[in-house]
């Protein structure tokens, strides 16, 4: 087995905007516009970004959960993206996700054993409802809940509970692969604890791999072990954890980083403050994507787009300027 | 004590709701005051009677289901519960102003930013248009929008977030207010824009010497922005301290594990700690101190009575029998 259990290469995916009399398409929004990425097996990549920076569609298309416009997606060594149907079935059950909005995200009318049950019944993992109802308490028990609230249904619960149930719902058909999309970003601090606990635990007990979406960088600085940094639906660094936080090489990582409220105020260093707001990725800017918030930004960043290059072993920045002896920009 | 007389004293507030499934004491006996120019934080989780507590200070509470079952806000030494009506209008918008944690919904679709800043100007204040425009434009600029004769004429929805909650803070600051309450301003924002709209309100509270009451449930938010903290838990109220004392020195196990629960970067270890169980449903409140179900000190005496607020530091109250010396000399 190999140590990649997911990869992405050049995924793009543009939305078109249709206008006018005729409903043509009049243009497209580049969510995700060239976007690598490699999840190694049982390790959690963490994806953050601003709202709006394609997050969310590139983990939906990364899980074939929409289809890309181009790219290729590889998991476990097989083509997730392919037309086998058999196959493709035999793909997704291995995925799996967890939405941010616990009311949202389950069913009000079915009870908890239902909820939890439905992804076993799809792929036809238990044979009657009783084998059904026992794996679900399994689950629940598992996931923090107890067994006689099985019987219950979604607006019994608090938001946490809710969250536990969509995690147990996530982990009932096996997966080797969990999406967390904003996955405690809804829930109270104490709360959000628990289920990073619980996201924690799991992952060690079995052998999981996340991709975990958020915008919370100290969330994210727990829970993952490689950092992606999205901008504008492009991937503008990537490195290892520490390596990221202690080190961010690409401007727009600092700014982010910096923005970041600090718990103790007595840290306070001097702070990168980006101005402005996220371009609108229906016209992005030509160029680097950041040169129009970019304090450092040279005549070449407005002309020519950056390659995401290798400047140190294992991080990756999208950025001219960015070296790997100078850990900050002069 | 004459001489420091803060702008906004609460006593034993007490905002009650009327349901039919008992009564909800979502503010149950909350006091605090507010120094002029001063920030006083108020941090807990959903459902602690944060936004009650300050929908109050404006009398904003809906009554019925809402009922003031006791208590008194003073402002300016005025008691805002028992002013008339028309007072009442008079005070809100020009000497307290409010933001709202959702800006596209506190500002009117329809209405262009001009049309609605204007308005608010001219309700508090007797001037001709043109003056209003000239200060519509003076305010936007105020709170760094840029180009900001181009804004004024645009509607809401061409703004973005951050934008629109500039331009809400603008009309807040229109009249000039004493106190500014902002209910969770940057929760809907992303952090970027969260760093530019903290920083514009700290530049503001400089400026102009307003006190300005925070809401948020994010304590590094808090711990940026806030001169003096105020921990809510359950309708109550169960620790208050200057910002850094409550960093430094959280005593309040319920503030101690609000603390924990967020991953720290300088101990990165397995686990975070937790506080076990969820926040307890307002009708359902358990007796005594409502925490004691989550606690890990509860004693038998945290079941049965509130504790009473103990001053462990100046200025640093807590509200836990932890901290109150028994005058038999026994520690239940």
């Amino acid at each position: 087995m190999s140590d990649v259990l997911l990869k992405a290469e050049h995924l793009k995916k543009y939305f078109p905007i249709k206008g006018g009399m005729l409903q043509r398409t009049v243009g497209h929004v580049h969510a995700v516009d060239d976007v690598s990425l490699e999840i190694r097996r049982g390790k959690v990549l963490g994806l953050v970004g601003e709202s709006g920076c394609g997050k969310s569609t590139t983990a939906r298309v990364m899980t074939n959960l929409i289809p890309p416009t181009s790219g290729t997606v590889t998991f476990d060594g097989e083509d997730l993206l392919t037309k086998d149907k058999a196959l493709a079935k035999k793909l997704r059950r291995q995925i799996n996700m967890v939405f941010q909005d616990p009311f949202g995200s389950l069913d009000p009318r079915m009870n908890v054993a239902e909820l939890v049950g439905e992804p076993m019944v799809a792929y036809n993992l238990v044979k009657n409802k009783k084998e059904m109802t026992e794996r679900a308490v399994e689950l629940i028990e598992k996931c923090g809940l107890f067994a006689d609230q099985i019987y219950r249904f979604p607006h019994q619960f608090s938001g946490g509970q809710r969250q536990r149930i969509c995690i147990a719902r996530a982990l009932a058909a096996n997966p080797s692969f969990v999406v967390c999309d904003e996955a405690v970003s809804a829930l109270d601090v104490s709360i959000q604890a628990q289920i990073i606990n619980l996201l924690c635990d799991l992952k060690d007990e079995m052998g999981l791999t996340y991709l975990f979406i958020s915008h919370d960088l100290s969330v994210v600085r727990f829970i993952c072990d490689d950092v992606a940094v999205m901008y504008l639906g492009q991937v503008v660094e990537k490195a290892e954890k520490n390596e990221l936080f202690d080190h961010p090489l690409h401007p727009y990582t600092q700014g982010l980083l910096d923005a970041a409220p600090v718990f103790d105020a007595e840290e306070q260093k001097d702070r990168l403050l980006l101005e402005g707001d996220i371009p609108s990725p229906s016209n992005p800017p030509k160029g680097c994507r950041f040169h129009t918030r970019c304090p450092y930004a040279t005549e070449r960043c407005a002309m020519e787009e950056p390659e995401l290059r290798e400047v140190l072993p294992g991080h990756f920045v999208r950025c001219f300027e960015a070296k790997a002896d100078v850990p900050e920009h002069a | 004590m004459k001489k420091d007389v803060p702008i906004l004293q609460v006593n034993n507030l007490k905002t009650y709701f009327n349901t039919p499934r008992g009564v909800l004491k979502a503010v149950d006996d909350v006091s605090f005051y507010l120094n002029r120019g001063e920030t006083l934080g108020i941090v807990g989780e959903s459902g602690c009677g944060k936004s009650v507590t300050c929908n109050s200070v404006m009398r904003l509470v809906q009554t019925p289901p809402g009922e003031y079952a006791g208590g008194e806000i003073l402002f300016d030494g005025q008691d805002v519960l028992k002013m008339p009506k028309k007072k009442l209008l008079e005070l809100r918008g020009s000497r307290i102003a409010m933001i709202f944690q959702e800006p596209m919904a506190a500002l009117n679709p329809v209405y262009t930013i001009g049309d609605q800043m204007r308005e608010a100007l001219r309700l508090h204040m007797t001037i001709s248009k043109r003056e209003a425009d000239e200060r519509v434009l003076e305010l936007l600029k105020l709170v760094r929008i840029p180009n900001a004769e181009k804004i004024m004429r645009s509607h809401p929805f061409t703004l973005s977030g951050g934008m629109r909650q500039r331009v809400v803070i603008a009309m807040a600051m229109a009249c000039e207010p004493d106190i500014l309450i902002a209910d969770e301003p940057t929760t809907a924002l992303d952090v970027t824009i969260q760093a530019q709209i903290l920083n514009l309100m700290k530049k503001l509270k400089e400026e102009r010497n307003t006190s300005i009451l925070f809401i948020t449930h994010d304590l590094a938010v808090i711990s940026e922005c806030a001169d003096r903290v105020m921990v809510m838990y359950a309708g109550k109220v169960c620790e208050s301290a200057p910002t850094k004392e409550l960093i430094r020195n959280a005593c309040h196990p319920y503030t101690v594990g609000l603390i924990g629960s967020k991953p720290n970067p300088k101990e990165m270890g397995s686990r975070l700690r937790t506080i076990p169980g969820n926040v307890p449903s307002l009708l359902k409140k358990p007796s005594g101190c409502p925490f004691h179900p989550r606690c890990s000190e509860c004693t038998g005496r945290c079941k049965e009575e509130f504790p009473p607020v103990t001053e462990i530091a100046p200025g640093h109250t807590v509200a836990c029998w932890k901290y109150v010396k028994q005058e038999d000399g026994s520690h239940e």
